[in-house]
């Protein structure tokens, strides 16, 4: 009896073997694909994860930019409208003494710098398109950011996660200098800071 | 028209600028400027007879201001006429809704700034 018992427990073990083997043989396709899908994977979150912190440093500068704009602009139309009040006073002046047709062309040129004036409207709507455009470079800046935190407090509890973690966040490999400086490329600064007058120009050329 | 004072609601400088400017030409000259909601809501007294609101303003924004306008007693009945790049059909229910008077659409000729305030100020 005794070794019956073990016989069948000795079965037993066999079964569970092969019930083991057998998770395995549906384990290991699972694992392989999941491991090609990682490196394939891995190029695109190292690259998401340089873009994040990048794109998170360049959007300010945009946001920046459009700023700039919209001030320019709204200078500029207040020197218009600035200007075309003037013209209209001296068009006042001009008009005094003269006879009644010639008053009629004055009106109409004041006619036409009111109409200026009134088409400088377009300031306000340029001005709120932008503004739009900024909101919309804040909120994606802010995901930027918080995306960015959360890659930095990733908990590693294994070899394995230590070193993908290393590798996504590692930026100094040629490949990612290379987008590095290409990114640099796109979006070099057209006006640049520290701009001389053209006096200094001038100097240049003597 | 015999208009008292207008309060003009925008926060661009060049819209108040623009606004001053056109009003003068069609006989309003006593204006209250304001450069939002809020700031509408502090300048604004009983001798106004008529507001001209945007829509899109940092602070309170027209919407808002008109809600609380409509609240309170003594400015409920001022007409209100909203000058707004907002032109969708939605913005239009909306601020019908509120209890706009009147809506315009940016940019605006003269002419129509003229044929909608008389329109709303002779109801």
């Amino acid at each position: 009896m005794a070794r019956s018992d073990h016989f069948e427990s000795v079965i037993e073990k066999i079964k569970e073997m092969r019930d083991f083997l057998k998770i395995g043989d549906e384990i290991v396709p699972f694992l392989t694909e999941l491991f090609s899908f990682m490196q394939d994977v891995m190029p695109i979150m190292k690259e998401a994860n340089h873009s994040l912190k990048d794109g998170s440093q360049r959007l300010p500068t945009a946001s920046d930019r459009i700023k700039d704009v919209d001030q320019t602009t709204e200078m500029a139309t207040h020197e218009i409208m600035d200007r075309l009040g003037n013209i209209s006073d001296k068009l006042d002046e001009l008009a005094e003494g003269l006879d009644d047709s010639q008053v009629e062309i004055i009106e109409d040129i004041k006619e036409e710098a009111n109409s200026i004036i009134v088409s400088l409207q377009f300031q306000d709507i340029t001005a709120q398109k932008l503004e739009h455009a900024d909101r919309i470079l804040n909120a994606i800046r802010k995901k930027f950011t918080k995306l960015s935190n959360r890659i930095a407090k990733v908990k590693i509890n294994s070899e394995v996660g230590k070193k993908v973690m290393e590798d996504i966040t590692n930026t100094s490999d040629k490949e990612t200098q290379e987008k590095i400086e290409e990114m640099n490329d796109e979006t070099e600064d057209i006006i640049r800071e520290g701009q001389i007058d053209q006096d200094d120009i001038d100097k240049l050329f003597e | 028209m015999d208009v008292k004072k207008v309060l003009f609601v925008d926060d661009s400088p060049t819209m108040r600028r623009i606004m001053v400017n056109s009003l003068n030409k069609i006989g309003f000259t006593d204006l209250i400027e304001a450069e939002n909601g809020e700031d509408a809501l502090e300048k604004i007294d009983e001798d106004v007879e008529l507001i001209l609101a945007d829509w899109n303003m940092p602070e309170m924004n027209g919407k808002e201001m008109v809600t609380e306008l409509k609240a309170r007693d003594e400015y409920k009945d001022i007409p209100i006429i909203m000058v707004t790049t907002r032109g969708t059909k939605e913005d239009v229910v909306t601020a019908v809704k509120i209890g706009v008077n009147g809506y315009i659409v940016k940019p605006f000729t003269p002419e129509t700034l003229k044929s909608k305030i008389k329109k709303v100020l002779n109801k």
